[in-house]
């Protein structure tokens, strides 16, 4: 008998897991948990006041774009910027192509790109595109905590370089750059070198003020401040010229064809709203749950290593811990099985089995790398989520580890 | 090893390997093996951590090119 069709009906695989009597779920890095007065906000959108097309000219149209107006009034205010300055997206992905290359499609001669070692996929994918139609990606080196080379940039900065483009907070270590010094270096080594921020990681986990920043474009993803996935956003200082890198009807907005999520960015103006309100108290939440989570597996399991900077220069959300002679994809489906969902370096990394680019550029060596776990807390977390989750780790290493053929304790 | 049941997964990415073996060992009698073919890397670990979590038996693992082999004994 040979199954040679490809069965998509994961039931008998979720059957053969089965049901964990507690789940906690800590892989909001991929996709995560939604507030759920976002979600309220989201179905008022769906049934009825965000139901419409914005640029069509009837009642029901209107009222879509009455939405749509005070959901970017609200982002406006949390982003610090001015609502005519958001473009929407439908991800962070998709606004870091936009800001990448749009850019490149408008520049007249300039022709050099930097980015740091540890950037998102979304942002070294497009730039190395443009590699291939000609221009120049530099990519500047961090050191073992992930902190960008400023020496190293500085270096890069000419009269060809376009853009500089960091993430004020990464992804998968949750390394804080100094995004202040970053674009200073920038302006007084040449005001004209444009500075992108991909501040998906860093919108509601520090403080970010758009206008008082000096950045120049900006990325932002619903889902990382616990929004709805399917929105996204992209910040342009006003006067900063792009060209679409995607063509249809338009809508509202010049850059983006299609309709605008209205209902996703209800939500994701909700969610923001809602971190905004309470930044102090969630972002200390999460940093109280992150220390114990990190200090709770690394202090009971030997041989485990911290990813990124301890301390206030981390992420309040990330903890990133590489498990010495293991492999990350058996940890991440022996704790699914225990009911703790976390992933193995990023998504996209996961899929193909390589060893994290952003790990690597931390001078992690294949074998450490490959072992890393990355967990993000969140507001909806409580500490006895994370009492739970620390033995869990415990007994996932060691069974692991009792089958390596490497020694090591845990 | 001879196989009671084939599954061929080559050129899915993950986890369509592992939906596909846990389906058709769903429907296989304890005692039969089920082998797996798959061409994503992933196979080898996930297989291996899925029997061992779900209480059936990874018999073997070969690779013949780019082509995984895996060997499951399914338990009752």
């Amino acid at each position: 008998m040979i199954f040679s069709d490809m069965s998509r009906d994961v039931a008998a695989l979720l059957e053969s897991h089965g049901v964990p009597a507690r789940e906690v779920y800590l892989d909001s890095e991929n996709s995560g948990m939604t507030f759920p007065q976002a979600l309220e906000a989201m179905q008022k959108a769906y049934s009825g006041s965000g139901m419409g097309h914005p640029s069509i000219t009837h009642r029901k149209g209107w009222e879509a774009y009455e939405t749509l107006y005070l959901s970017t009034l609200r982002l406006a205010e949390s982003m610090h910027c001015k609502p005519d300055e958001i473009t929407y997206t439908h991800s962070g992905t998709e606004a870091n192509n936009l800001a990448i290359t749009g850019l490149a499609l408008a520049a007249k001669t300039r022709r050099k790109i930097v980015i740091s070692a540890i950037e998102h996929l979304s942002v070294v994918f497009p730039a190395e595109q443009l590699a291939q139609a000609g221009f120049q990606v530099i990519k500047i080196p961090v050191d073992r905590d992930g902190f960008v080379n400023m020496d190293a940039l500085a270096s890069q900065l000419d009269n060809d370089t376009l853009l500089v483009s960091i993430a004020p907070v990464n992804h998968e270590i949750g390394v804080i750059q100094d995004t202040r010094a970053i674009i200073n270096l920038v302006r007084d080594k040449d005001p004209e070198i444009k500075v992108h921020l991909d501040a998906c990681d860093a919108f509601m986990k520090i403080p970010l003020d758009l206008e008082k920043s000096g950045a120049d474009l900006a990325s932002f993803s619903s889902h990382k401040v616990y929004g709805p996935k399917g929105a996204g956003a992209l910040y342009i200082r006003e006067g900063i010229e792009l060209r679409p890198v995607i063509h249809g009807q338009l809508s509202t907005q010049k850059l983006w064809a299609g309709i605008e999520n209205i209902p996703a960015i209800t939500g994701f103006a909700t969610a923001a709203s809602l971190m905004q309100e309470h930044f102090d108290e969630y972002t200390s939440h999460m940093t109280r749950l992150r220390d114990r989570l990190i200090t709770g597996i690394m202090d009971t399991i030997d041989a485990t290593l911290l990813n990124g900077p301890a301390g206030p220069k981390r992420s309040p959300d990330n903890a990133n811990i590489s498990f010495l002679n293991c492999e990350g994809e058996a940890l991440t489906l022996d704790m699914s099985l225990k009911g703790v969902y976390v992933s193995s370096g990023s998504a996209c990394t996961s899929r193909i089995l390589e060893p994290s680019h952003v790990l690597l550029a931390i001078h992690r060596k294949y074998e450490e790398a490959h072992g890393s776990i990355l967990m993000k807390a969140t507001p909806f977390h409580t500490l006895d989520d994370i009492e739970y989750v620390i033995p869990c780790f415990v007994e996932t290493a060691r069974r692991i580890r009792s089958m390596s053929p490497f020694k090591t304790g845990g | 090893m001879n196989a009671d049941i084939t599954v061929d997964a080559k050129f899915k990415s993950c986890p369509g390997p592992l939906i596909a073996l846990a389906e058709a060992v769903g429907k296989a009698q304890p005692g039969q093996v089920v082998k797996l073919l798959a061409t994503d890397p992933a196979a080898p670990s996930d297989v291996k951590e899925w029997a061992a979590g779900v209480g059936h038996k990874l018999l073997a693992t070969e690779k013949s090119g780019n082509v995984y082999e895996i060997y499951i004994g399914v338990v009752g």
